[in-house]
């Protein structure tokens, strides 16, 4: 792509929201960044002792809104300090504001009840259900429920999107907020996921033995499953013409981002990472970048024996140059930190990459010892590491139905 | 570049394929029965129901494995690679994605997987099978592991629209080169529970609530001619509007530079009850304006797949009263209107060498 100017606009990021177990906002995503303190901890939601005492990273800063859907309360919250930090006003409701988001379950915390009440007995009289038992949870059961009243909440009129891809949903929703601000539909678009930590959830992570029984140990041979986590993690993207017009800060630019499939199985991950490494071969196609280029990568590392193993694979193939060379590029999982947030997780791995930048700081992977089949990587054990030039990043995720994808998060002016 | 349907498939109340639709739009009418969700409220509905697909079954051994939503979706993709010619195997899958569209998505298999309980400090009744479907790309999945497709694959689960919001993404995806072919459409599966959301009553209950898939398979010029394809029509390109229907419709043709002259189909995601649809026929004269949700039903986010699978049953016998160009409608999240254009082959099915 040397010397070709690339016609598209460019898209950047003006602005975050983020709640996570660390913390109510974006700062203390950076200082759990920072400090590489898990905020991982017992189960408060409910029972975990028929489950075996697993982890959870719960919210549990977040206060409890009778009748609200936890996902709905987090995207809130998430939805009020994107606008902020990005310095969003009246200017900026209106038509040419899109949503995209991506979730997993969100809004299933409050249809537990609807489905037990319904569905072994007759219908009861509609205006019954909708005003007397269950006054919010029908309307915020739909998938893209969480969309629509953020789109309301911001007053986004433009283009409103919601992805469905579980682990890859916010990434996905990244993708295509990329896509809609370079075809012209939105000048401007708020764009992540969100998930609360749920019963349902835990459960099926549980019964199909996904789960930790201790730590989050990303990339560590001890690994042996994950630890679930919530959170709504939002960007503000804009065109950077509408980002330098308005005099905005510009935290990173997202470069280009893709998207493939492993076609291998429903919930196993293809342990040659195929699927994965032709998402990141497209996203470096799309960002005009290639291996040699990157600098951070921050992985899906989700803990799993499976997961971290298709992942190492996949780099090992990509880098392989670079591993030769023993100039292969940091990797870390922030996972071990704020505990699997699903539909909430590329968009957190990506607002990592870009708090990396913004902080010259190397995002860790806590609770990490003893690398997987010892490869001599820098997996960033610990705390986060002081480390200037964190130019161009590479963001992954990979989910159930063997979906894959990959962002490219770049510095703004270093291209 | 020029984009091609080179392949079709449906799954719907009326039967399977283009040839069901085609039915149910001409001739017989609605396959809806009636149901009684609660007493003394009777609402029309439409159900697929059992699915007697033995070539489904053959094609994957793993099809006792499906929920019901996914198998939908995999019977539409299923039809539409058949009637494209593309076999399993066929080097070209390695280079096609998925792309689907849902408005419930995996609600039903939801309510199956929430039965689980805890009792005695054990979990109880929580099953792997089940929970492995209780995820909206299910389907996505699902086809791309039976077909070995190893592109962009995803699942908008964006309302009514989300399946010409597939389109709309899967079109950028064709135009960038990130594949050669995009399976596209939408899947939804109805549940009961869809009757008490939808809050149904003797005076508000609109169109039939109805279930299924519609597919297409849209290929690059290249690819359809490299495999000696077929198309059924051209994709000319897709539109996303805000606003009232009328202006959509308007602006959607602008965009895509089509002059309503050339327009014969227009085919609403409104009942002709609608005001709108008359306000229609005046802003593209001359065309034939269907509300084909009459006779099919409310698909939700299944729409726009099934929506372009009647378009093309519609070329035969009739055509698109004579006019090359079809535009087919749904509603988005929001006002927003989602749009594709379709060109009609010069003559009968497409050759190859029209790509």
């Amino acid at each position: 792509m040397a010397g070709v100017q690339d016609p598209r606009p460019r898209v950047v990021v003006t602005g975050i929201g983020a709640v996570s177990a660390a913390g109510p906002d974006r700062a203390s995503v950076l200082r759990a960044l920072k400090e590489g303190a898990s905020a991982l901890g017992p189960i408060e939601l409910f029972d975990g002792g028929p489950y075996g005492g697993q982890l959870a990273g719960e919210a549990r800063h977040l206060p409890r809104v009778a009748g609200e859907d936890r996902a709905l309360q987090l995207l809130r919250i998430a939805g009020d300090e994107v606008i902020a930090d990005a310095g969003w006003g009246d200017a900026q409701r209106g038509p040419e504001t899109a949503v995209v988001l991506g979730t997993c379950q969100g809004g299933i915390e409050n249809a537990k009840p609807i489905h037990r009440d319904y569905l072994h007995r007759p219908c009861p009289d509609a205006d019954v259900a909708e005003a007397a038992e269950h006054p919010r949870a029908f309307a915020e059961y739909r998938p893209g429920a969480g969309t629509t009243l953020l789109a309301e909440q911001i007053g986004a009129t433009g283009p409103r999107s919601t992805v469905g891809m579980v682990c890859v949903s916010s990434s996905v929703a990244l993708i295509h907020a990329i896509d809609l601000l370079r075809r012209g539909e939105a000048t401007r678009v708020v764009a992540g996921g969100f998930e609360s930590f749920t019963q349902f959830v835990f459960t099926g992570f549980h019964c199909i033995g996904a789960m930790a029984t201790g730590p989050l140990r990303p990339f560590d041979e001890r690994r042996d499953g994950t630890v679930l986590g919530e959170g709504a993690v939002l960007l503000a993207l804009e065109t950077a013409a509408s980002a330098e017009a308005r005099g905005a800060t510009i935290l990173a630019e997202l470069a280009g981002g893709g998207f493939a499939a492993d076609a291998f199985h429903m919930t196993a991950p293809d342990p040659k990472g195929g699927g994965l490494e032709r998402a990141i071969r497209q996203a470096f196609v799309d960002a005009g970048v290639g291996p040699g280029d990157i600098d951070y990568v921050s992985a899906h590392g989700t803990g799993t024996v499976f997961n971290d193993g298709m992942e190492s694979v996949a780099f090992e193939r990509l880098f392989s140059e670079r591993a030769e060379a023993g100039r292969m590029p940091p990797i870390s999982g922030v996972k071990a930190i704020f505990g699997h947030t699903l539909g909430a997780a590329g968009a957190l791995d990506a607002v990592a990459c870009v708090l990396a930048i913004e902080n010259d700081l190397l995002p860790p992977t806590a609770a990490h010892a003893e690398p997987l089949r010892d490869l001599p990587w820098d997996f960033v054990p610990g705390a986060g590491r002081s480390t200037p030039g964190l130019d161009v990043l590479l963001s992954t995720n990979s989910a159930f139905g063997g979906n894959n994808s990959a962002l490219v998060v770049r510095r703004w002016g270093s291209a | 570049m020029r984009l091609f349907i080179s392949g079709a498939g449906t799954v719907a109340p009326a039967g399977l394929g283009l040839d069901a639709l085609r039915s149910a739009l001409d001739e017989e009418g609605p396959a809806f029965v009636e149901e009684e969700p609660r007493p003394g409220t009777t609402v029309a509905v439409g159900r697929v129901g059992r699915i007697k697909s033995k070539k489904a079954s053959e094609c994957y051994k793993r099809w006792g494995q499906l929920d019901t939503y996914s198998r939908y979706g995999f019977l539409a993709a299923f039809q539409a690679l058949e009637d494209a010619g593309v076999a399993k195997g066929d080097p070209a899958l390695t280079e096609f994605g998925v792309m689907l569209g849902t408005s419930y998505g995996c609600m039903e298999e939801n309510q199956k997987f929430d039965r689980f309980e805890v009792r005695a400090d054990k979990v109880h009744g929580a099953s792997p099978l089940v929970f492995k479907g209780t995820v909206d790309n299910a389907p996505a999945g699902w086809i791309a592991v039976a077909w070995r497709i190893k592109g962009p694959n995803a699942t908008f689960v964006s309302g009514d629209g989300a399946a010409l919001e597939a389109l709309w993404s899967a079109e950028g995806v064709l135009r960038s080169g990130r594949a050669r072919g995009v399976l596209v459409g939408g899947v939804e599966r109805f549940v009961d529970l869809h009757l008490l959301l939808r809050r149904p009553d003797a005076t508000r209950q609109g169109t039939p609530l109805s279930e299924g898939a519609g597919v297409v398979l849209v290929e690059t010029d290249t690819s359809v001619a490299q495999r000696g394809g077929r198309p059924l029509a051209e994709l000319l390109g897709t539109a996303r509007r805000r606003g009232d229907l009328v202006s959509a419709v308007v602006a959607a043709l602008d965009r895509l530079g089509a002059d309503p002259a050339d327009v014969g189909l227009v085919s609403l995601a409104t009942p002709f009850t609608d005001e709108r649809c008359a306000a229609v026929f005046e802003a593209v004269p001359g065309a034939d304006v269907v509300a084909d949700k009459e006779a099919l039903g409310e698909f939700h986010g299944a729409w726009g797949g099934v929506a372009l699978g009647a378009a093309i049953a519609r070329l035969e016998p009739a055509g698109w009263n004579g006019r090359p160009l079809a535009l087919v409608h749904a509603f988005g999240e929001g006002d927003e209107h989602f749009f594709a254009l379709l060109k009609r082959p010069e003559a009968g099915r497409g050759s190859p060498e029209e790509a």
